[in-house]
């Protein structure tokens, strides 16, 4: 059993994109960060239920296969599950619709106390407010023996890369230079020490590198 | 067809390319051993010249003339030394007046258009060293590829690879290779360089 992130991030390292507006809420820069794993047969089928078996199907889909598999438990950041856009809402159900593609239990950290989320499909979102080390452990005990995934957003990859909490940091790095938002690498000076790390291109020009210890 | 403005660096894998200040790309954590210097040695020789900020040319021309008939370097270092010292080098430069080594000085106000000018009607892969002067050319969008050597290690903090650029760049991945010790090479096509008639 592993503790396992995957990531999206610019060359530059940013993981979150800063040109969003109420009319392009995702912003342009979003597609162009995530477009090779939003295009691969996995993400089409997991996330989007298309069933129709379209998507891509090279390195970018090995690795989004990957992405999902051996996975007992989920951990994310309030921002991820949707909370901060409908912090007064009790029955707010995250902006993951009905059937969630995680099919785990989901730990969600926040400091708000709320009862757990069950949804179709196996995902059950509970809330916690824990440390990294805590949550983890609350996890673990949740997958029964499978791996746990960290899904994001930044922040809390961040705060479990600094705890050295990760067995396995994949990210996929986009061909684009953002410049500015929430940057991956910042403060983890040295983070390569005690991992063997790889790095595999994909014809589309995502680099896929993975930390591994 | 106009020449190519490549920018060419060593970088960490959280994109810096330096960890201290004056390394000059002398930075202990990069993994460059013989077989990778060949590699640079073999890109170096096929490009037309190069184009360089000052505090990257001083560098340069305090160690390779030299290093050319240097008995106690090892032969890809002689032979490094040889191809810098021949190669036909543009120095971008305020303060400079005189320069050897096969290099003309430009400098001015109007440095970048005359660096403009150069692409324009130069043919080939020009070389651009120093992050000042890749930064200059990026803004003028006369930047059309970065040549990234990626040495895997995460520095944290330090020099980026352009200062204080907050526009994203989006970029094409021409062709990539591995190395010994897990560096990386990746060739990029920057979008929206301005076409050579510009």
């Amino acid at each position: 059993m592993a503790v396992r992130v995957d990531l999206n991030i610019s060359l530059d390292g940013f993981a979150t994109t800063t040109d969003q507006t109420p009319e392009e809420p995702f912003g342009r820069d979003w597609p162009r960060l995530v477009d090779a794993y939003t295009a691969t047969r996995t993400f089409r089928a997991r996330v989007l239920h298309d069933t129709s078996g379209a998507g891509t199907t090279g390195v970018d889909e090995k690795y989004a296969a990957a992405y999902f598999e051996e996975v007992g438990a989920e951990i994310m950041g309030a921002g991820m599950f949707g909370l901060h856009d409908h912090p007064d809402d009790p029955d707010w159900r995250g902006w993951w619709e009905d059937e969630p593609p995680f099919r785990v239990p989901v730990f969600v950290l926040t400091h708000q106390a709320r009862p757990s989320i069950e949804m179709a499909g196996g995902t059950t979102f509970h809330f916690l407010s824990a440390t990294p080390e805590q949550a983890l452990g609350r996890a673990l005990e949740a997958a029964d023996g499978k791996d746990v995934r960290v899904g994001g957003g930044a922040s809390v990859v961040r705060d479990f890369l600094r705890a050295g909490l990760v067995d396995r940091l994949h990210v996929a790095i986009a061909p684009i230079l953002l410049g500015r938002g929430i940057r991956l690498w910042d403060d983890l000076r040295g983070l390569e020490s005690g991992y063997e790390v790889t790095s595999e291109a994909a014809p589309g020009g995502t680099t896929h590198l993975t930390f591994r210890r | 067809m106009p020449a190519r403005f490549v920018y060419w660096m060593n970088v960490s894998l959280d994109l810096k390319i330096e960890q201290a200040p004056g390394e000059q790309g002398g930075g202990a954590w990069m993994r460059i051993d013989e077989p990778l210097h060949r590699e640079f040695n073999a890109r170096a020789r096929a490009m037309s010249g190069s184009v360089e900020g000052r505090v990257i040319y001083e560098t340069m021309e305090e160690y390779w003339p030299a290093a050319r008939d240097d008995e106690s370097l090892p032969g890809f270092l002689r032979e490094y030394g040889e191809i810098w010292t021949d190669a036909p080098k543009v120095l971008v430069s305020r303060t400079r007046t005189h320069a050897e080594h096969n290099t003309r000085i430009v400098g001015g106000d109007d440095a970048i258009e005359q660096l403009a000018t150069l692409r324009a009607e130069s043919e080939g892969d020009i070389g651009v060293g120093g992050a000042t002067l890749a930064t200059q050319l990026l803004r003028a969008h006369l930047l059309d590829e970065l040549l990234l050597f990626t040495h895997p290690v995460v520095l944290g903090t330090g020099r980026p690879l352009f200062d204080d650029h907050d526009e994203p760049v989006e970029l094409d991945l021409l062709e990539q290779a591995s190395f010994d010790q897990g560096v990386t090479m990746h060739r990029y096509a920057v979008r929206g360089a301005r076409a050579a008639a510009g």
